[in-house]
């Protein structure tokens, strides 16, 4: 129209009507003056750029006025939403529910304060985001293809776009966040449908993991909640579900409590109680204050920061003694399936770390409390089960587990005695019957009373339940019984089996107790592995020794050598008299081979713990050899005729009497069977019943042998010196007259 | 109702005059260019009954049964909501879901002369069709095209409910069916510029005449063809200038075969009539045109009452239309 009307003027008048064109204009609409109008870029008023480049149409570009429609467009609006919406409200892509909602990342704001914004997301001339901070309808040069490209200005793989903005929120647990490009935890089906993202790596978390920037219906535009009950969080950490209702659950034991960022745990949520996914403590992002004096294990004050006086877990604190904690188990042989920590609290393999309270409890796994029900403190949060099963101590401590479904479990038993702190089996579970982990009142973390009966620890522990009144009442210890609190190195006695000191500590020098024979653990020594023996009388096989007793005597050996050289003798009634039975009726099979003759518990007859009836003769010693070397018994076939050597001889054997000495020649008292050096000699003095052949220090062979001078179970000077001592020459003469009161003649001196 | 500026009779005047004169009128002119308002268009009056709000998200599309009854598409929301002609909501129909009678963010709707209710249900692939009570009467699985996933944005019905025409947004294409027997007819267009090619078509309808209506969004046009599927013409053109559009999203027919096309982006209804530039809805009370925010799907009933689905305004604008 201005053209057509230029056409009709002379030139002249041509410059002065444009002259007073552009003063009008410039007067009327200073809006689209030069200075206040930011040209375009590259501007062009093609369709396919004024599509979205609204101003660049030629009504507002090129004639510089508004139509009858609309008013005229100097500001750039290419990417406000409206535009955008334009497209993406169905008629070309529908993002209506994903962008165009009251969840998406803030524009038509500034960023936060310090947050430093590359110079490739541009802000708008008011500094504010927009939608084109993010995006540009140009797409991006190192993302091809339609199904990956969403017009942002730079490539997102791994949410590489949030990081250069979003700097504080990168760098893992190490910089109080959550990780980012872990891959540990496989995506579950529940967050996948809620659209997390995974990485270029497969399960690889990256920021649109947790957070949608437009449409997500959270707070944080996270794709879940994580408030109340913190699905957000279980929908990866499904294994912290435990939590929920615990009173580990702070909504339910302490709503009024707060985070490091003041928030409840309604607010929070269950997680965000104790969990700060950004912004935290370095140490298991941590959200509340450490204690004010450290345990020296970041671990361990995570718990005590409520654990304490005056946190909101006073009541159950550490106090008294508690079990070993800071201590490697990989050095201690241990193996468990447990988590271990370093002092940085850090979760490391069992050669790096050191027991830890999360290494027993899981603060993630309780009970669940009903509603309606008070809330106690009493759940322990165990990793593990301890009942009825000790799943949980068989992880570093598998042999003493074995005392499961024996009739020292007395969980398993049925039993309703109660330890020191009023649990029954039940509340305590089986190892908690006699060790407490925490409150002990004694360093042995005893759980009954380790005083009482005894002075020693080790036999008080076991005296507790073995009385009269106790809970093991049938297997009370009888007086006539192998002796205990002596000291074996005193007697010069060696031995590999455990000895315990005064305080009850276990160690290889110290006093033998009930423990050193006994393995209140394991009822079979032979079976490593849990069985059903509740019940079960025991024999020389089981019966918690710590060795076999039976068939070979390998426990008594251990201590008692020499003697135990009667093995697969004609002395070990296993194979002499396998159907003969000692004085509590146990088979040779049953007792084992010293307990055909000797018991070690209850016996009758306190001389060497006799097993068998007595037989007769001068003195005691003779007495135990004729219990079987008699007309009625066993040993008829080795029954001398004369078997007694004239009493009241006043024979000494001073010089003669170390045992181990090749002159070796004991005497006995009488009664007592106590060795003397004045006495008169019994079987005993020229016999060493345990030892077939004085020259061979070892068991038997196992054969029925006829013996001679050399073997015969004599001692060692039998031969060479013994009767010779006495009775020089004629020592053969003698000894037939001992022993054949036929050959009996006057004897000649 | 009409306020127009003719230059002819401003150019007459400048030639007869002289001088200071002739120069002051054509300054004179430039200014009355520069200022406006001056509409130099006719105003269609339309007269503002009532909205409808009713915890819409971004409805698309509406469509009146022959009692009045109104069919909003509320698709963010996963359903219809069905108000009586008063704009009082009835009940609604539909979730979110791939099963009969729910929703994967429908878009477009239409209605017979039976009043059964066609929905674009674009994220499933579908149309389904339903009774005036929202009960499911049937579907329409639609079939790739080419290997891309076919998204219905809308659908147009005869009368009769013997044809049915489904808009194929990303396809760029227009699906006919036969009713009776649910089996496709005949696909019409593909990607271009040309007649009877597409970009990005959206909304349709259909008018008595069975002539159809298709809004070209990308090629910022409507384009009108038979029920043969046969070219009939343009209407509108690229442009923010009348008769023209930036964004043109609906499209509706009265009763007198006036084409109603709305702009979502300039948020004015403009009327063409034979295809040519006739009017913009507006109020002649007060001489100025309807701004919409965000118009989209629009309905003419047969009272001539004029329906306009605000989406960004979440709501639904009902007129009558004066004549």
């Amino acid at each position: 129209m201005v053209f057509f009307l230029g056409e009709q003027l002379h030139m002249k008048q041509l410059h002065c009507l444009i002259s007073c064109v552009f003063l009008f204009f410039t007067l009327l609409f200073p809006q689209i003056g030069l200075a206040e109008v930011e040209a375009p870029s590259n501007p062009s008023s093609a369709k396919e750029c004024a599509l979205c480049h609204y101003r660049w149409i030629d009504t507002f570009f090129l004639y510089g006025k508004g139509s009858d429609l609309v008013p005229y467009q100097a500001d750039k609006v290419v990417a406000e939403a409206e535009i955008c919406h334009s497209c993406h409200d169905g008629s070309v892509a529908d993002s209506r529910a994903r962008v165009y909602n009251d969840q998406h990342h803030p524009i038509n704001k500034p960023p936060p304060a310090g947050m430093e914004i590359p110079e490739i997301f541009p802000l708008d001339k008011k500094g504010f985001m927009q939608c084109a901070t993010c995006h540009t309808a140009h797409g991006v040069p190192s993302e091809m293809g339609m199904d990956k490209t969403i017009f942002v200005r730079t490539s997102n793989d791994d949410s590489g776009m949030c990081r250069q903005c979003h700097k504080d929120k990168d760098g893992g647990v190490d910089q109080g966040n959550h990780p980012i490009d872990s891959t540990k935890i496989k995506f579950s089906a529940e967050i996948r449908k809620l659209g997390a993202m995974e990485g270029t790596r497969e399960n690889q978390v990256i920021c649109e993991s947790c957070h949608r920037v437009h449409g997500a219906p959270n707070d944080k535009f996270l794709i879940d909640s994580v408030q109340g009950g913190g699905h957000l969080c279980l929908d990866c950490h499904s294994d912290k579900e435990g939590l929920l209702d615990t009173v580990h659950d702070l909504r339910i034991s302490a709503p009024d409590s707060t985070n490091l960022k003041g928030k409840t745990p309604a607010q929070s949520g269950i997680c965000g109680v104790c969990h700060l996914v950004h912004g935290a403590s370095e140490v298991m992002l941590w959200a509340r204050k450490m204690p004010e004096k450290s345990t020296g294990h970041k671990a361990m004050d995570l718990c005590v920061s409520c654990h304490q006086k005056g946190g909101i877990a006073k009541k159950k604190i550490l106090s008294k003694n508690s079990h070993p904690y800071n201590v490697s188990m990989s050095d201690k042989g241990m193996n468990p399936k447990l988590p271990v920590f370093n002092v940085e609290g850090r979760r490391v393999s069992l050669g790096k770390g050191i027991l830890s309270c999360p290494t027993c409890h899981d603060p993630h796994k309780g009970r669940k409390i009903q509603p309606g029900e008070e809330i106690a403190t009493g759940d322990k949060f165990l990793r593990l089960t301890n009942k009825p099963s000790p799943v949980l101590c068989r992880e570093c401590h598998p042999a003493e587990s074995r005392v499961e479904l024996t009739d020292h479990d007395l969980l398993a038993a049925g039993s309703k005695s109660m330890n020191s702190q009023g649990q029954s089996p039940v509340e305590s579970g089986t190892c908690g019957v006699c060790h407490l982990i925490h409150m002990a009142d004694n360093d042995g973390l005893w759980a009954i009373d380790s005083k009482k009966g005894s002075r020693q620890p080790a036999e008080a522990v076991c005296l507790a339940c073995h009385n009269s009144d106790g809970v093991a009442a049938s297997k009370v210890l009888g007086k006539r019984s192998h002796p205990v609190n002596i000291n074996p190195k005193k007697r010069g006695v060696t031995t590999t089996l455990p000895l315990y000191d005064r305080k009850g500590k276990k160690g290889e020098a110290g006093l033998v107790t009930c423990l050193t024979c006994h393995n209140p653990h394991q009822w079979d020594p032979a079976k490593e592995r849990i069985g059903h023996y509740l019940g079960r009388e025991g024999d020389g096989k089981n019966s918690f020794l710590r060795l076999k007793s039976a068939e070979a005597p390998t426990l008594c050996a251990n201590c008692h050598t020499d003697q135990s050289y009667v093995a697969m003798t004609d002395h070990d009634m296993t194979i002499l008299a396998p159907g003969s039975r000692n004085s509590l009726g146990q088979t040779p099979d049953q007792s084992g081979t010293c307990g055909a003759c000797h018991l070690v518990h209850n016996g009758k007859i306190r001389v060497r713990l006799w097993a068998r009836q007595l037989g007769s003769g001068n003195g005691i010693m003779d007495k135990m050899c004729k219990s079987c070397h008699n007309k009625k018994d066993i040993g008829v076939k080795k029954v001398p005729i004369v078997d007694s050597h004239p009493p009241g001889m006043l024979i000494t054997n001073v010089g003669r009497n170390t045992k181990g000495e090749s002159n070796y020649f004991p005497l006995f008292q009488r009664r007592t069977g106590k060795k003397v050096t004045v006495g008169d000699i019994s079987c005993s003095s020229c016999h060493d019943v345990h030892r077939w052949d004085p020259k061979v220090a070892g068991p038997g062979t196992g054969e029925n042998l006829e013996g001679r001078t050399t073997n015969s179970f004599l001692r060692m000077q039998t031969y060479k010196l013994m009767c010779i001592d006495c009775h020089g020459l004629d020592a053969l003469f003698r000894f037939k007259y001992y022993h054949n009161s036929k050959q009996r003649g006057p004897v000649v001196n | 109702m009409k306020r127009m500026v003719d230059c002819s009779i401003l150019l007459a005047k400048g030639k007869q005059a002289g001088g200071l004169v002739r120069n002051g009128l054509i300054l004179l002119f430039v200014f009355l260019m520069m200022v406006g308002p001056v509409y130099s268009l006719n105003l269609t009056s339309v007269t503002h009954l009532f909205d409808i709000q009713h915890d819409f998200r971004q409805p698309s599309d509406v469509a009146v049964a022959s009692d009045g009854s109104i069919y909003v598409v509320d698709g963010v929301n996963q359903c219809i909501k069905v108000f009586d002609s008063k704009g009082e909501f009835v009940f609604s129909f539909g979730e979110v879901g791939g099963g009969p009678g729910q929703f994967n963010y429908p878009l477009g709707m239409d209605i017979d002369g039976a009043d059964r209710i066609y929905v674009a249900d674009s994220g499933n692939h579908r149309v389904q069709i339903f009774s005036t009570k929202g009960r499911f009467l049937n579907e329409i699985k639609m079939k790739n095209k080419n290997g891309k996933m076919p998204d219905p944005t809308d659908v147009a019905v005869d009368s009769h409910g013997t044809e049915l025409f489904v808009v194929d947004n990303d396809n760029h294409c227009i699906y006919k069916y036969d009713l009776k027997t649910l089996q496709l007819l005949d696909v019409i267009g593909h990607a271009g510029i040309e007649r009877m090619e597409f970009r990005y078509p959206f909304l349709i309808t259909m008018d008595k005449d069975k002539y159809l209506y298709i809004v070209d969004v990308i090629n910022t046009r409507v384009q009108e063809m038979t029920n043969d599927g046969k070219f009939v013409q343009f209407i509108g053109d690229w442009g923010v200038e009348k008769g023209q559009f930036f964004r043109p999203k609906g499209v509706a027919v009265d009763s007198e075969g006036m084409v109603y096309v709305s702009d979502s982006y300039m948020g004015v209804v403009q009327v063409f009539d034979g295809g040519v530039f006739h009017s913009v809805v507006g109020d002649v009370s007060t001489n100025e045109l309807w701004r919409y925010k965000s118009p989209v799907g629009l309905f003419v009933d047969q009272k001539d009452r004029l329906y306009v689905v605000e989406m960004f305004a979440e709501r639904v604008s009902v007129f009558q239309i004066n004549r």
